[in-house]
């Protein structure tokens, strides 16, 4: 799905009166900034939460969940699960992958 | 028979109904770029008392819907959002920003529910509204719609490109992944402003959804 900016721009570009102007969350927004900032965190922060009761459900327990990205923290604050930031996250894969294939022994945490 | 013409001027589409006070007399939906054929639709109905317009399409939508109009010679109701309109009270911090068409779905489901209950609306843009058991609007949220939701992606990426896909709970190709990832957001969203207002109100409230996208959006409840 869109990121959390490019949630708040499409609006922008695609309807004939909202305009691009900066918003903070709220539960009940009464102003349109905050309406469509709050909406991008909402749906966002929903999607996961369905995921993670999907998975839920799959599994037969609690998955963890890892975060990542630019947005992390704005939708960190709004999540009813518990998750994990981890900045470098794709970093510490691609690092992984090389490892691998140059067949250099794998350490046990690359988090250091 | 005094008949009154109500029109919701979306961004995409324009529905309009001829009501004759007790029921409707005839309904019609049009996307704007089709809106000449209104001209049509319209010639072989009753002439209306009054016409009421909810425009949320911009200034040259306004100018086309009243040419298109001004067969009926009437001067139609350009209706904004009030501090105060039947029985629903709006705490918007200036009240006429609040956009006019979801103000009428609000006081359309107050109406309905005479209690608290979601407003949502599913177009170009979703928006997902909050009453309170005593008819005020507490707040609400904006966000893109089903099709903007994923059609947003393939022009703001480099490598998506738009593809029609299906809903699946673990997506195993881009264009099912897509289109499921709107649908989770979207319904998320709602969830989550469902459970809000549980908490708000103190019981579960009731939810009204409207719009190009709503039976594809319940389906995923």
């Amino acid at each position: 799905m869109p990121g959390l900016n490019l949630m708040q721009q499409t609006l922008t570009t695609h309807t004939a009166l909202l305009k691009q102007e900066k918003g903070n969350f709220s539960d009940y927004p009464d102003n349109t900034a905050d309406a469509i900032h709050s909406g991008a965190v909402q749906a966002l922060v929903g999607a996961v939460e369905r995921m993670a009761t999907l998975l839920s459900a799959t599994l037969g327990h609690i998955p963890s969940c890892i975060i990542s990205g630019g947005a992390s923290h704005s939708l960190h604050s709004q999540l009813n699960i518990s998750a994990e930031i981890v900045d470098d996250l794709v970093l510490q894969g691609l690092v992984l992958v090389a490892m691998d294939n140059q067949k250099i022994s794998t350490p046990t945490s690359i988090n250091s | 028979m005094t008949y009154l013409m109500a029109i919701d001027s979306g961004n995409t589409r324009i529905k309009w109904g001829l009501h004759d006070g007790l029921a409707w007399f005839k309904q019609g939906v049009i996307l704007h770029d089709n809106r000449a054929s209104l001209h049509q639709a319209w010639q072989d109905l009753p002439k209306p008392m009054h016409i009421i317009i909810a425009n949320v399409a911009g200034a040259e939508a306004q100018v086309m819907l009243s040419e298109l109009i001004s067969c009926w010679k009437l001067q139609p109701e350009w209706m904004t959002a009030t501090a105060y309109q039947c029985g629903v009270r709006n705490y918007y911090a200036n009240p006429t920003l609040l956009g006019c068409d979801r103000w009428a779905g609000m006081i359309a489901a107050w109406k309905i529910q005479q209690q608290g209950c979601l407003v949502v609306n599913t177009g170009t843009a979703m928006t997902v509204d909050a009453l309170s058991d005593t008819g005020e609007f507490l707040g609400g949220i904006i966000m893109p719609g089903l099709n903007l939701m994923q059609q947003t992606l393939t022009t703001h990426t480099a490598l998506l490109k738009q593809e029609k896909g299906n809903f699946s709970d673990y997506p195993d190709n881009t264009a099912d992944a897509i289109h499921s990832g709107a649908m989770q957001a979207l319904v998320g969203a709602i969830e989550r402003m469902a459970t809000l207002l549980s908490a708000t109100l103190g019981h579960i409230p009731s939810c009204i959804i409207s719009g190009g996208a709503s039976f594809r959006t319940q389906e995923n409840f």
